[in-house]
């Protein structure tokens, strides 16, 4: 990538709320000053990575996620992309990932007809050629909430995804909302592009959380581009 | 707009369930669809065009689901 730049953008919508837990996160733990985004901007500071929050987005309307990845700076989003920049999209933001089609899928109500709001075990079983085999095959404690999480693919883009080592992260044990291979995340086939339902930054500190497997998920996003 | 065929739809199977429980065990299947009525400024000839370009790329999500279009009067 070119100068790889260490900071890191945020991009808030009408309707994100996961914004502010990201701000702290990242500077308490990492001294990062996340840059504010607004939607409606065109263009973005030069950045190495980005982050799209969790939250509601234009209220969901239409569908989790839909109306955001029309909002004028998700241009600059898929440009930073394609010059190999990192992005993260927590809940709503994988929403906003596969509705632009930066990553594949798309996804569904659960299952439950429910919002689900629990501890979710996340099974690490990315490739080895990716950023965040660095989790190691180990299996993560991270909270999970959302209404549409069911991550669905056809038959034939779930084999692709399982081929090219892109399934990141699939729910253990229980699979809570009906995703397609209990998948819980997905990255892009370069690595740089992680979607995700489950929340690291909710689970961050052994006082709030009694994991902090968010912070080495974190960790490894930082490390795909500084 | 319309769910796939092989996507389950948790909406649709709890309204036919909780159907068939107050009674109308006749039901087979409920299938639950999205309607958007969209007026367009003038009848152009290509009216046609911009619908179907709304309803495929916009409206629908082309993973998950299917899309008719009609005209109405």
């Amino acid at each position: 990538m070119n100068s790889l730049s260490n900071k890191l953008a945020i991009v808030l919508f009408p309707g994100s709320n996961c914004d502010s837990d990201c701000l702290y996160v990242f500077k308490k733990y990492f001294h990062l000053d996340l840059i504010p985004v607004w939607h409606q901007e065109t263009t973005l500071p030069k950045v190495g990575g980005i982050i799209l929050p969790g939250g509601f987005s234009y209220g969901d309307y239409l569908r989790g996620g839909k109306l955001a990845s029309l909002s004028p700076i998700m241009k600059s989003v898929a440009d930073h992309v394609i010059k190999g920049g990192a992005v993260l999209g927590i809940c709503n933001g994988f929403q906003i990932l596969t509705e632009c089609g930066l990553l594949p899928g798309a996804l569904l109500g659960n299952t439950n007809n429910q919002f689900i709001c629990k501890e979710s075990k996340l099974q690490v079983c990315v490739g080895d050629h990716m950023y965040y085999h660095k989790l190691g095959e180990s299996t993560l404690s991270m909270p999970i909430a959302h209404a549409e999480g069911r991550y669905f693919i056809d038959k034939e883009g779930f084999n692709e995804l399982q081929d090219r080592g892109q399934i990141v992260f699939r729910y253990q044990g229980e699979n809570p909302n009906g995703s397609v291979g209990g998948i819980a995340g997905i990255c892009s086939p370069s690595g740089r592009v992680l979607g995700m339902m489950p929340h690291p930054e909710r689970s961050v500190s052994s006082i709030l959380h009694h994991s902090e497997d968010g912070l080495r998920l974190l960790n490894v996003f930082l490390s795909s581009f500084m | 707009m319309q769910l796939k065929k092989d996507v389950f739809d948790p909406q649709s199977k709890a309204i036919n369930s909780t159907l068939q429980r107050v009674g109308f065990e006749q039901i087979k299947k409920v299938t639950v669809s999205k309607r958007y009525i969209i007026d367009l400024d003038n009848d152009s000839s290509n009216t046609s065009d911009v619908i179907e370009k709304l309803a495929a790329k916009y409206l629908s999500n082309p993973v998950s689901e299917t899309y008719t279009v009609s005209r109405l009067k």
